[in-house]
């Protein structure tokens, strides 16, 4: 198992900063991210970002669905459902504390939810009840296919998973397809959990219960990291070289030790200047300077870090993860 | 479906803004479920600026819903007939400024007369904006429609509406519950609670009193609007489709709303040609797209589940 989906060291702090659940819509951790337990560890990233671009309104579908203090509420449940689920045993841990009886359908290895923009595929026949898997060993599931996650997108607002397979009316494509989807009787979907409808449409939705007893409600403080002391020496005879033209994935590689130097090269390579870079990201412009400047002082929360350094990544057309898993080593090496 | 109801199926047809296709999905609807041998009647509750006539190809009624605000009439007295079998129009009221802002009596004797009016479905076509106008009609209805285009402001105005909805309907229930100080209270702590959203409101008055906060969420569970994703298009971009997806999504785990995605209509010239022809799209273009497109969802909504019952 590598530990390139693990969270970042130091990112998750002592557990009592994370609730016990949710504070805002979701029931579950898997919810927040909108996923089923049984997502590998690549879907779980890609629930994270997903639910990170959502709140922060950089799709379409999530612009100014909250305001700014809620988004704050909001990105706090993501980032604590990223600590606990992102971490193998935490994530078990809480998968036991969930699952109070789970009983488990056989299940071959990883539950097909890859992103899919076709609607027009058959109905899936109203889903037998899915629950956690009963065993205490890790379903096979949880084993890390990062790779799935960084497959080329031609764009990646309108690429997602869709959970929602309900029936939904849709368009054919131009030509001849005569069989339009009837969004006849909606199915209720069956949840992450068994017991917790997610979307009812009868007449007697019974409302998601929380399977957890709330208590905690501290969040998750924001780690800073501490302040710099000793920069890497800047000389220019280690300049980072730049990546190499893209491959057949779509990405450029990136090789050599990730810093603040290699990311405004990047950048500059790109054409891009700080402020396009802003458009770009809508990450706002001190974080993005102290970001390339490694001021490690003004850095982003830890948490928040890692989300940003996501989206550079994408923008930079770079291996994403590793891009951000870099910086994250990079800060973790130099910035105490 | 149950004819145990006094009145119809009310269907409304919002959006939160203007020129999103309220109005093209609300005649086509009444149209299309006419065509089934619904007796339908089509409201332009668009009060301020009513122009479903205009859609129908038909003239400008001489009554409005003017006169039902004023009390010359009734809503039976004001629906007329149309060349389309099985459907009767009521229209809006056209420059009437007091009539876009009925006090309130006049209000609730309209929507009391919408609920029991002689036909088998009411679609109501609402207008722009968030007024408690606006949503009490929406949340009358059985089956709410919010209509959105793949626009960053069409979504952001969708989103506006949904929650003025929730914490109108959430003001509604609350009264008829007797818990209206449970909630206040919670309000009136939201920013020492970190209240922002509806799911956080129901969480903390959850936490409160678990009882009554299980009998909230029930109630507003009931509250299911669906999501009509318009202009939608599909290509090298990716499709427009996940918009509508994605706010169900956020909704859900963000808001605390139900929203359900019920159909997504494509970007088709053809709407633009019939309302140039000042003529219903089904008889300008027959077999496009869209027209078999919005067909299938008057069907869906007719043999939809009836939503969002109790809340008048």
């Amino acid at each position: 198992m590598t530990t390139s989906a693990a969270p970042p060291p130091g990112t998750t702090a002592d557990p009592s900063e994370i609730p016990d659940q949710p504070r805002g819509g979701g029931a579950t951790w898997y919810e927040v991210l909108d996923l089923t337990p049984q997502a590998s560890q690549a879907e779980v990233q890609r629930g994270y970002e997903r639910a990170l671009d959502l709140v922060e309104g950089r799709t379409i579908g999530g612009y100014f669905l909250l305001d700014p203090v809620a988004v704050e509420s909001a990105r706090s449940d993501i980032e604590s459902a990223w600590a606990v689920l992102s971490d193998p045993g935490k994530r078990s841990a809480y998968d036991a504390r969930l699952g109070a009886a789970p009983t488990l359908l056989p299940q071959e290895s990883s539950p097909p939810r890859h992103p899919r923009i076709d609607h027009d595929e058959p109905e899936q026949p109203s889903a037998p009840e899915r629950v956690p898997p009963p065993s205490a060993e890790t379903p096979p599931s949880h084993s890390p296919d990062v790779t799935a996650s960084l497959k080329p997108r031609p764009s990646l607002r309108f690429l997602k998973p869709i959970d929602d397979k309900r029936p939904v009316i849709t368009f054919a494509p131009p030509k001849t397809d005569p069989a339009m989807r009837i969004g006849a009787v909606p199915t209720a979907q069956t949840s992450a959990l068994g017991a917790v409808p997610t979307a009812q449409t009868s007449a007697q939705p019974e409302p998601p219960v929380p399977a957890l007893v709330a208590t905690a409600t501290v969040l998750p403080q924001a780690v800073m990291p501490p302040p710099v002391t000793a920069l890497p020496s800047s000389s220019t005879s280690n300049l980072p070289s730049l990546p190499t033209p893209p491959s057949s994935s779509g990405l450029f590689a990136l090789e050599g030790e990730v810093n603040g130097q290699l990311l405004k090269r990047l950048r500059e390579a790109r054409g891009l200047s700080l402020e396009a870079m802003v458009d770009a990201t809508k990450i706002r412009k001190p974080y993005l300077a102290a970001i390339e400047e490694q001021d490690f002082e003004n850095l982003p929360a830890r948490v928040y870090l890692r989300g940003f350094l996501m989206t550079i990544g994408r923008v930079l057309k770079v291996d994403k993860t590793k891009l951000a898993e870099g910086y994250l080593a990079f800060v973790a090496r130099y910035g105490k | 479906m149950s004819e145990a109801r006094a009145g119809g199926r009310i269907v409304a047809v919002g959006g939160g803004k203007g020129g999103v296709g309220k109005t093209l999905v609300s005649t086509h609807l009444a149209l299309a479920m006419a065509e089934r041998g619904q007796r339908v009647l089509l409201v332009d509750a668009d009060l301020g600026g009513a122009n479903a006539h205009t859609v129908l190809g038909i003239a400008p009624p001489l009554v409005t819903l003017s006169d039902v605000v004023d009390r010359r009439l009734s809503l039976a007295d004001v629906a007329v007939a149309t060349p389309f079998a099985n459907l009767r129009f009521v229209s809006g009221a056209l420059d009437d400024i007091a009539a876009a802002n009925p006090q309130h009596a006049s209000k609730l004797r309209l929507l009391r007369q919408l609920s029991i009016v002689e036909a088998d479905v009411v679609v109501l076509d609402l207008g722009a904006g968030t007024s408690f106008n606006t949503l009490d009609f929406f949340l009358i209805a059985h089956t709410g429609i919010l209509v959105v285009l793949p626009e960053p402001t069409s979504v952001e105005n969708a989103y506006r509406f949904l929650k003025a909805a929730f914490f109108r309907r959430l003001a509604i229930v609350e009264k008829a519950f007797g818990i209206k100080d449970l909630v206040d209270e919670a309000r009136a702590q939201r920013n020492k609670l970190n209240i922002h959203t509806p799911a956080d409101l129901l969480k903390a008055i959850e936490k409160r009193n678990p009882d009554a906060g299980r009998h909230l969420r029930l109630q507003m569970g009931r509250f299911v609007p669906r999501l009509v994703l318009n202009q939608a298009r599909t290509d090298l971009n990716g499709d427009d489709a996940h918009v509508a997806h994605d706010m169900a999504s956020a909704c859900r785990r963000f808001l605390g709303i139900q929203l359900e995605v019920l159909a997504i209509l494509p970007d088709d010239e053809a709407v633009r040609r019939a309302v140039r022809a000042r003529q219903p799209l089904r008889n300008v273009a027959p077999d496009s797209a869209i027209k078999k497109a919005l067909d299938q969802l008057a069907e869906a909504v007719l043999v939809g589940p009836v939503e969002n019952e109790a809340a008048a």
